[in-house]
């Protein structure tokens, strides 16, 4: 078995929904993922994208219309159970666990369903709860939980049965950005175990921060798939780079305007934050035309948030 | 970080996962819902009105064992259907079961073990209503205990049975109140809780044959072995086709993404 049929992997993945009036319309319109083991990928895209129909079908909450999925070796249609053993996922949200049971005896039942009993049983329950950060809150009715919390609780549930693969639908949403925080860390310390982790969001600092690549979905399909670094470059030739450069003197020259491929400036005190077709090139013709007049210029490619709004609205 | 790293010892293989989740879940059905006010009053106060009424009529004053058992049937048909209605609702209001869905073993375990916590929590009827029967009318010299703890006992597991294909239409279509309303009269009267099944009209009497409840209550009645025998043979046929309606609902959820949720 290769490292990819170990993690998880989709191909030609399609789902329909019937509407009322008869008319079929196509959710997920031939998705092929890989996550290897290790990997961390996230799937960013606009609402109804189909990003939550997509992690649906990988976790055997749905059937494809069309298309496979393996989850740690198993074919998670045929071999269902077996692939559910190998799959842990979280829907997230307010919901999804009892509110009347405590996290404890959330967790136990959960874990029974995998298969989990006893004093191991308890025992990982018990170190899971430590490590989201909810043991003094063990003994508490779910119900009385924060959002974060639950999304906490979430994370602890489905990594019982420390599964090879681990699916989280926007484990972030929702949040506050002090729990936001605290879950991106939680989930970057998941990655480095050998697991594959697939999780969909729409916050990019997430996703450029976990992933070792970005999947961007749109009406159903792949839009495009790479590393956050070199979607950010790939994009420079559209949307041009960003030039920050700081002047000595605390004033930004007014000749800094017949910069080279300028498209946008603006300024705040002694720096200027320019936009411009070819960063390299400005920046060369910032050095000669002032020289030793700078403190600082540097080069950035446009925002991965940027490159998500191009890409949504070019389409 | 130990607690999140890859730890196989924490990770038994699977010896019959849906036994234990069965049982996990009949027990947190108790600690989720026993002490609902509802379930606990219609296990209580339902069988002693009926009691009441049908013994005020009778010529023998004293409480026989099936006066008992009848009664507390009719407190555990309307709590079980309480208590069905009342868990799976709160399964679909909180979307608990897509975990079920997508775990192993899927929806069958856990809505069976919910039944069988129905049934359990529904027992609270029997010693209930014997007591508060003979403070009324006193106890039957040749009061039968036997057949009243056993004949009780397999009343509430029949009940439940039966009950649980309401599980499917809750889980089914969104919850109407009128969903449920006269079911537990029909039930009662078809089962023959409170009269005797050759009180019942000819045409009802047959149908009546096929709810293992009817069995119960004629063995209480003073029937033979056969009745128990029935009754338990009626109760696993009825458990299966709640196996098969929940395998259904499984099938529809996965295929037509029937939402399990309110
Ligand atoms: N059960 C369903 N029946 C009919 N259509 C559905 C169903 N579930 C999803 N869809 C449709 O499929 C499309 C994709 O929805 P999906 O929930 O997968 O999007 P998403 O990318 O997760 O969006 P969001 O960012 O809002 O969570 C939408 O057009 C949605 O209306
Ligand atoms: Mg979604």
């Amino acid at each position: 078995m290769s490292s990819a049929e170990k993690g998880l992997r989709a191909t030609g993945l399609c789902r329909e929904f019937a509407g009322r009036d008869g008319s079929v319309r196509k959710a997920v319109d031939g998705v092929d993922l890989v996550v290897r083991p290790g990997e961390l990928v996230s799937v960013l895209g606009p609402n109804g994208a189909g990003k939550t129909t997509t992690v649906r079908m990988l976790t055997g909450l749905l059937l494809p219309t069309s298309g496979s999925i393996t989850v740690g070796g198993y074919d998670m249609v045929r071999q269902r159970r077996r692939a559910a053993l190998a799959c842990g996922f979280s829907l997230g949200g307010d919901t999804g666990l009892y509110p009347r049971l405590t996290a404890q005896q959330n967790l136990s039942f959960f874990g029974m369903m995998y298969g989990l009993r006893g004093d191991r049983l308890e025992r990982r329950a018990a170190r899971l709860l430590e490590e989201v950060d909810l043991a003094d809150r063990a003994k508490d009715a779910v119900g009385s939980f924060s959002r974060g919390m639950k999304q906490r609780l979430h994370l602890a549930r489905a990594l019982l049965h420390d599964p090879a693969v681990l699916i989280l639908d926007e484990p972030s949403a929702g949040l506050d950005p002090q729990s936001a925080a605290s879950m991106r860390a939680l989930v970057a310390r998941l990655t480095g175990e050998g697991r594959s982790i697939l999780l969909t969001t729409h916050d990019m600092r997430e996703a450029e921060e976990l992933s070792d690549r970005i999947v961007l979905m749109m009406g159903g399909r792949i839009r495009t798939e790479s590393t956050a670094a070199d979607l950010r470059l790939a994009a420079a030739d559209r949307l041009g780079h960003v030039v920050n450069v700081a002047f000595a003197d605390g004033r930004v020259p007014a000749e800094l305007e017949h910069c080279p491929g300028i498209l946008g400036e603006e300024r705040d005190g002694g720096t200027v934050t320019l936009r411009v077709t070819d960063g390299a090139a400005s920046v060369e013709w910032i050095l000669k035309t002032f020289p030793g007049r700078t403190t600082s210029v540097s080069v950035t490619p446009p925002t991965l948030e940027e490159v998500f709004l191009d890409l949504v609205a070019a389409s | 970080m130990s607690g999140l790293t890859t730890d196989r010892t924490g990770l038994e293989q699977p010896r019959l996962p849906g036994a234990s989740t069965l049982l996990r879940s009949l027990a947190d059905q108790l600690r989720m819902h026993a002490s609902s006010p509802m379930a606990v009053f219609s296990a209580l106060a339902m069988p002693c009105v009926f009691a009441f009424v049908v013994h005020s009529s009778a010529s023998d004053r004293n409480a026989t064992s099936d006066l008992a058992v009848g009664s507390a049937g009719v407190g555990m048909l309307d709590s079980i259907i309480v208590l069905v209605v009342i868990s799976l609702l709160g399964e679909k209001q909180w979307k608990t079961l897509y975990a079920a869905l997508g775990s192993p073993g899927g929806l069958v375990p856990v809505v069976l073990g919910r039944l069988a916590g129905t049934a359990v929590q529904s027992l609270t009827a029997l010693p209930g209503t014997l007591v508060i029967l003979a403070l009324l009318f006193g106890v039957d010299g040749g009061f039968d205990w036997a057949r009243w703890l056993a004949g009780g006992v397999l009343l509430a597991f029949s009940t439940a049975s039966v009950v649980g294909l309401l599980g499917f239409a809750v889980l089914r279509y969104p919850y109407s109140a009128g969903m449920t309303n006269g079911l537990t009269g029909l039930v009662m009267a078809l089962s023959a809780l409170i009269v005797p099944q050759s009180a019942l009209p000819g045409p009802v009497q047959k149908l009546a044959l096929v709810l293992p409840q009817s069995h119960v209550m004629a063995w209480v009645r003073g029937g033979g072995t056969a009745e128990v025998l029935w009754a338990a043979a009626l109760t696993v046929v009825f458990s299966g086709l709640v196996v098969l309606a929940v395998r259904r609902l499984e099938n529809m959820a996965r295929r037509q993404a029937l939402p399990l949720e309110a």
